[in-house]
């Protein structure tokens, strides 16, 4: 064998090995963000509730979160980093620390988003980078939902007759648009049966072969047709109808959803799967 | 569908007319940063011609505005559609605009 063709094979065989480790690696940091982001969801005493983030590439940069407090509410986020693929997945890592650590220590939603911008602000700014976020606080013996938005859409909120419930709007910058910011909070109150669906844009703006939009208007009517339904059985309904939207088409963003549905007894009976006897 | 930036100066007013989409996949296609030019004390970028945004061209377009506020220089938004009006008021980009460049 000559050197020259000794010399190619070794070549060869350093970049295969060094593909083989980076794909490892991004195996590695995608059962991380799996593991991190679909963990033990909370078990309410009369609601149901269920997430689940599915990325457009390997990893993402969406982000979910619960977060039970003292008070016997339930803290949730939702969350949308600029880009996507790993650069995204890293700032989600980094937006998910910051939501932990200012779950615990802020009294309400919008105080969690200023704690959040006020950690995440200089490396966001840093890296050209930003997150909308949506942040809620559930009360079971209240009925009342808390809320406040950094950049992020409002919820889709439908009732058990399936009608969509309009709640008060909020708005407020995005982490990383501007220093020192406070987020105003607005509530609305719940009854049995209300579906709570919080998402990240990846899903109104998942395309057909026509090129259209999934489109909001498409997601509300779907939702109330799914109200009666359990969380889980919503949340694959409401996965099915995307990708038969898209008819196979790849998916260009990620795509994330959280539900809250208020009450246990309002769900559909046939939804249980149980024997017609 | 690609992204086509036509940019250019009428005296010192910049325009940056957008033509396609403005996504991940597209917005390295200009760099919104360093092609503003020094001398500029008007950016203008004109969205009639601009099919799509998202977060990564929202990137951009915040570049833009930092720019802007680097050189003294104001920022007019035209030809934007109501979807992206609604997208630029949720994510807060005008009240950083405001900011920015200190619009009343």
């Amino acid at each position: 064998m000559s050197v020259y063709k000794r010399e190619m094979i070794q070549s060869h065989n350093l970049v295969d090995t060094r593909n083989k480790t980076l794909e490892r690696e991004i195996n590695l940091a995608k059962n991380i963000q799996t593991a991190l982001l679909n963990g033990e969801k909370p078990t309410l005493e009369n609601d149901e509730v269920s997430g689940i983030s599915i990325p457009a590439r390997l990893i993402g940069g969406d982000y979910f979160d619960f977060y039970p407090l003292p008070n016997g509410k339930l803290r949730i986020v939702i969350g949308d980093v600029m880009g996507k693929g790993i650069p995204a997945a890293m700032l989600m890592i980094l937006t998910r620390g910051a939501f932990r650590t200012a779950a615990e220590s802020t009294k309400g939603p919008g105080e969690t988003l200023t704690a959040m911008n006020n950690a995440l602000y200089a490396d966001l700014r840093k890296l050209n980078s930003f997150v909308t976020v949506f942040c809620a606080d559930w009360d079971p013996i209240l009925g009342t939902l808390s809320y406040s938005s950094a950049g992020h859409s409002l919820p889709e909120i439908i009732r058990g007759v399936k009608q969509k419930v309009e709640i008060p709007p909020v708005k407020g910058i995005m982490l990383g648009g501007l220093p020192n910011q406070t987020y105003k909070e607005e509530k609305a109150t719940l009854v049995e049966g209300d579906l709570v669906f919080i998402y990240t844009d990846g899903i109104i703006e998942a395309v057909n072969t026509d090129g259209e939009m999934y489109k909001v208007n498409r997601l509300e009517n779907l939702l109330k047709s799914l109200v009666t339904k359990n969380v889980q059985e919503i949340e694959q309904s409401v996965i099915e109808d995307i990708n038969h939207f898209t008819e196979g088409l790849p998916q260009k963003d990620d795509i994330t959803m959280v539900l809250l549905k208020i009450g246990k007894e309002s769900t559909d009976i046939s939804s249980y799967n149980c024997p017609l006897v | 569908m690609l992204l086509k930036v036509n940019s250019f100066v009428d005296g010192t007013k910049q325009v940056f007319k957008l033509n396609g989409i403005l996504d991940y996949s597209t917005v390295d296609t200009f760099d919104f940063f360093n092609k503003t030019k020094e001398f500029a004390t008007e950016l203008e970028v004109d969205f009639s011609e601009l099919d799509f945004i998202d977060s990564t061209g929202i990137g951009a377009i915040l570049s833009i505005l930092h720019s802007a506020s680097s050189l003294n220089a104001k920022v007019s938004f035209v030809g934007m559609s109501e979807d992206t009006k609604n997208l630029f008021e949720t994510i807060g980009v005008f009240e950083i605009k405001k900011s920015l460049l200190g619009e009343g």
